[in-house]
């Protein structure tokens, strides 16, 4: 038998093939080390829109060594999800499904607790730009669509997590865009989402003093929503505005997604207390630490 | 010059019909359409002031219903030459982690969704007479994280948003988010005798107070100042976001 807390952990033999570690009330499959692995300090984190992008980004740092974290990956696509199950055994359990329908969300925050038995993160990535259009032409639908992806789906998701977050003083990072306090012709649906999504972590802060929570504006990245920006959405923009963002791609300007990527993860793993609540963009002088050299 | 028409949402009671009054008598005597779910408080106003009101009764979770007041107005005035945005509810109060999701959304349709139908229904009219739309916001929308406050709180962030947004796209239409401050209304006492429990101590008792002890504001400040920059804003405050009794907004408190 082994005794890993004197008292604290019992081993006990299920069936002939099967042993479970019991620690403080959690029964966990010993085929899995996690348990033993999370007492020794591997956060588990939950990373939505995980398939590309910034979101696989952040999952890779999470998963690479030094952090070598238990990830939870939720996409609408499973292939790459289980890429990175493939790429790092034992650390990644994955759900494919839409975001914006509750049970995803609830699932996920289950999955961290039945596969890792811990929740110590969320980083709430997934989100969508269309429609890129201009009030007059408002499709009501399809800017409630993108609210239920890039906002609301977020709160069946905290409301799980919330008591396990508490138990973990965990972390909640958003990510935002600069687009949530900065006016573009046609952009009134995803930057209203975003700035829903800075009240959200605001808000969070103050009511759950034991989590930190942070939105952070990512700036242009070099992804596929960046590309639907240029080949797709032009036509609905302000054509300086679009322009803009042609010149980024062709001045090299983008910033590679795991340089914002990086930021989320470091602020996640540190979680200073005093910036707990706020929105900063990631090259905002107050966050130079969190940058990777 | 013809009588200048407005459609007000929330119009009922508390400020929207503290607007709506203003905005029918002298010297504004403008052509008013009335939006609210109880007919009540319209009916008198359309009494008091003959010939000028027309009554839209409808929830303004069904978007149709807001749609219905600028048809409305076209329809008997003949133009459109400004909206305000009062109509809101403030429940669900709870926290995150307490929160009814359906309940939540259901206030998003209320206090945003709405605005925005009602908004692209009316742009093409209020670009001919250089309109003025008012977006009626809180405090709650960024200054104050307010505990259990999040539904409410969010969606005025994002009629905030969508002002500035409108502000941006259509330079023809004056748009403007006001925070009316705490008013001597039927929303604070719902906010008193109904919400109390899940709101932070200190909050609720802070309401409570200035209730009892009557210093709470009444709903004429703010209605002023709303009234009078529909009529007049400014185009150099147009997708601003302030308080009611900022020093920026204090011209428009005069009647």
């Amino acid at each position: 038998m082994i005794h890993l807390f004197k008292g604290l952990v019992q081993i006990r033999r299920i069936s002939e093939k099967s042993l479970a570690i019991e620690l403080c009330g959690y029964q966990q499959d010993l085929t899995s080390i996690t348990f033993i692995t999370n007492l020794l300090g591997m956060p588990v984190v939950i990373v939505t829109g995980a398939s590309r992008g910034m979101g696989a980004a952040m999952a890779r740092k999470l998963l690479s060594a030094p952090i070598s974290a238990k990830v939870v990956l939720v996409a609408r696509t499973a292939e790459p999800l289980k890429a990175f199950a493939d790429e790092f055994p034992g650390q990644v359990a994955y759900l494919s499904g839409d975001i914006s329908k509750d049970e995803t969300n609830v699932d996920a925050v289950k999955l961290a607790i039945s596969k890792f038995g811990a929740l110590d993160g969320i980083v709430f990535n997934a989100a969508i730009l269309d429609p890129i259009s201009a009030v007059a032409k408002a499709d009501s639908a399809a800017w409630k669509k993108l609210y239920d992806i890039n906002f609301f789906s977020m709160l069946p998701a905290l409301r799980e997590a919330i008591p396990h977050l508490k138990a973990s003083k965990g972390k909640v990072i958003f990510v935002s865009s600069g687009a949530s306090h900065h006016y573009f012709y046609g952009w009134g649906a995803y930057g209203s989402s975003k700035a829903a999504t800075d009240h959200l972590a605001a808000t969070l802060a103050a009511e759950e003093p034991d989590i930190f929570t942070f939105s952070l504006d990512p700036g242009v990245m070099d992804t596929n929503m960046q590309i639907a920006l240029r080949e797709t959405h032009g036509t609905e923009m302000k054509p300086s505005e679009h322009e803009r963002f042609l010149s980024l791609k062709t001045d090299n300007a983008l910033s590679p997604p795991s340089l914002p990527g990086g930021v989320a993860i470091n602020l996640l793993l540190k979680a200073p207390k005093e910036l707990s609540g706020k929105t900063l963009r990631f090259s905002d002088e107050k966050l130079a630490e969190f940058v990777d050299k | 010059m013809t009588a200048p028409v407005y459609v007000v949402t929330g119009a009922s009671r508390g400020l929207g019909k503290n607007v709506a009054e203003l905005l029918l008598a002298a010297p504004i005597l403008a052509n008013v359409v009335v939006v609210a779910r109880t007919e009540a408080g319209m009916k008198e106003l359309a009494e008091k002031f003959p010939g000028q009101v027309e009554v839209v009764t409808g929830d303004l979770a069904d978007y149709t219903t807001g749609e219905k007041a600028v048809e409305a107005a076209v329809a008997k005035y003949g133009k459109l030459d400004g909206i305000v945005f009062n109509a809101a509810v403030i429940a669900p109060v709870a926290s995150v982690a307490t929160l009814n999701i359906d309940e939540f959304k259901k206030l998003f349709d209320i206090n945003f969704f709405s605005n925005l139908v009602t908004m692209k229904a009316a742009i093409p009219y209020l670009r001919k007479t250089k309109g003025h739309v008012v977006f009626v916001s809180s405090i709650a929308s960024h200054e104050e994280h307010y505990y259990a406050w999040e539904a409410y709180g969010s969606s005025k962030a994002c009629v905030n948003h969508l002002a500035a947004t409108l502000a941006v796209e259509e330079p023809d239409i004056f748009s403007i988010s006001v925070d009316p401050g705490v008013m001597d209304s039927d929303m604070q006492k719902e906010i008193r005798e109904k919400h109390g429990e899940r709101m932070m101590e200190s909050h609720h008792e802070y309401l409570t107070k200035v209730k009892e002890d009557g210093t709470i504001a009444s709903t004429l400040g703010p209605a002023t100042v709303i009234s009078n920059l529909l009529v007049k804003g400014p185009m150099e405050l147009s997708g601003h976001y302030h308080q009611f009794d900022s020093e920026i907004l204090s011209p428009y408190l005069k009647a």
